[in-house]
């Protein structure tokens, strides 16, 4: 049988799903908080040509094992709107929606919300923001209808990760915490800074490299498909 | 006069099981620690000989050619740097040892870990990675990894790298999800004077070669075709031996 189309079909599939990752990194290089997705391949199971002979091995192609969250801290930039907060640190803030789901964001870009009497500080997606408790924070606004950003900022807490490469992304620059990650643990110790956000860390010369090496590679694949096909036509025109 | 047929179609089947494996090393070659396989080829005869104990008076005079083996690289691959600390990379000829779900010591040399449900060192779809002392707890990503392969926390050492010395291709053999198998009498221990370095925060790329790749497909995709021209030959032989010979 000619396995070697399906093997470099098996390749064409998982450098296309390869460059789809690279692809969103590259969407996402203005997103604050964004954390740059990496693909990470493994080769497919082997078939023993002589069945007495485990050395004469043929490989049957590659797949996306898993996709990395590649974890590491972003450059702050200077707002000065006292509504952004950056955790410069390796921190999360913590968001509940309105089905009660807590996610975790290191988007900082916050803004006030009324809810009937009270004043909620809620994220872009209209989302509370959460304090230590993983209660959402009400603000109490002065006779002038302004905030006390001390008293926010005093409120709003930050969640730390054991292992942060092991949260799940979960769209909206949001995360949801898995058994790999372990609990959001609210941390005091952790700076917050107002009037800043964190930038995306997304290289956009990494990924530019890496979106080529996929793209040659699917190349290269696509190589491989018509020779076997071309190995099919001979085989066609033997008579 | 039959035999030109079947060892111009030895040499199709050949050709394209070359085909197959150069095939499956293009798909990997951006998978992290893949080893290019190679197809080796002998002759009927030769292997004919070798079976007798190297005397020549052996039966065979037919040369066909088959697929011997497939030869795995162990060349070193190229690093590529990335900050993360679940990214371990190996220079010099040792690999990571993995206890796989069913039990088995599995080698890699794909250094993209994660830190499993339960806080150990793992290799997704393999198993967790093995230190000296059995699976690896390390519970939190702010771990540093030594250039000897030394696991510290906060300054502390918790455990070692356990690795295995591979030093002949014979001696492994590939079982899928980036891992290979020691076969045969190999124990893998590492002898005192092989040199190595673990360097955390890297992981080691494939090391196809895809211009070398590319260049054997060719090739064997053009002796694919030669030896159809010879079977088509053959068969023009044939045909006029059947139909022409007897028109006396």
């Amino acid at each position: 049988m000619n396995v070697g189309f399906y093997t470099a079909r098996s390749g064409l599939i998982t450098m296309q799903q390869g460059l789809d990752i690279v692809s969103n990194n590259i969407a996402n290089q203005q997103t604050n908080g964004y954390k740059a997705l990496r693909p990470s391949f493994s080769d497919l199971l082997y078939t023993v040509q002589k069945p007495q002979d485990a050395q004469a091995q043929t490989g049957d192609g590659v797949k996306v094992l898993k996709t990395d969250l590649m974890y590491e801290r972003g450059q702050l930039m200077l707002t000065n709107r006292p509504l952004d907060y950056a955790t410069p640190s390796d921190g999360f803030f913590a968001t509940k929606n309105a089905a009660g789901d807590i996610s975790y964001t290191k988007d900082g870009a916050f803004s006030i919300a009324q809810d009937g009497t009270t004043w909620k500080l809620v994220n872009a997606n209209g989302e509370n923001v959460l304090d230590e408790n993983k209660n959402p924070i009400t603000l109490n606004l002065n006779a002038n209808g302004e905030i006390d950003s001390e008293e926010l900022t005093s409120q709003l807490a930050v969640f730390k990760f054991e292992n942060p490469y092991g949260l799940e992304a979960n769209g909206a620059n949001s995360y949801f915490q898995t058994q790999s990650s372990g609990e959001g643990i609210a941390d005091n110790s952790l700076v917050k800074l107002s009037g800043s956000l964190e930038q995306s860390t997304v290289d956009l010369g990494e990924q530019m490299i890496k979106m080529i090496e996929l793209q040659r590679g699917f190349q290269l694949n696509s190589k491989m498909v018509q020779t076997a096909d071309e190995i099919a036509s001979i085989v066609n025109n033997l008579r | 006069m039959l035999r030109g047929f079947y060892i111009a179609s030895n040499g199709l089947i050949n050709q394209q099981k070359t085909l197959e494996t150069i095939s499956n090393n293009i798909a990997n070659s951006q998978t992290p620690g893949y080893k290019a396989d190679t197809s080796i080829q002998n002759t009927f005869k030769r292997e004919l000989i070798l079976l007798n104990g190297g005397r020549k008076n052996s039966t065979g005079t037919i040369e066909y050619k088959y697929t011997e083996a497939s030869y795995t690289g162990l060349t070193q691959g190229s690093f590529e740097f990335t900050k993360s600390p679940l990214d371990v990379a190996i220079q010099g000829p040792v690999y990571f040892n993995v206890e796989s779900n069913a039990g088995d010591k599995l080698l890699t040399r794909s250094g993209q870990f994660k830190i499993d449900d339960e806080g150990y060192l793992a290799l997704e779809n393999a198993g967790k990675v093995l230190g000296q002392n059995g699976a690896i707890y390390v519970g939190k990503s702010d771990f540093t990894i030594s250039n000897s392969g030394e696991i510290l926390i906060n300054g502390k050492s918790i455990d070692k790298l356990q690795l295995s010395y591979v030093d002949d291709t014979k001696n492994i053999e590939k079982f899928g999800n980036n891992t290979f198998k020691l076969v045969g009498d190999a124990s893998g221990q590492v002898p005192q004077d092989i040199k190595y370095s673990i360097i955390q925060g890297a992981y080691e790329r494939s090391n196809v070669d895809v211009g070398v790749e590319m260049t054997r497909a060719m090739a064997a995709q053009r002796s694919f075709e030669a030896m159809s021209q010879a079977l088509k030959q053959m068969d023009l032989i044939n045909q006029r031996a059947a139909n022409e010979l007897a028109k006396i």
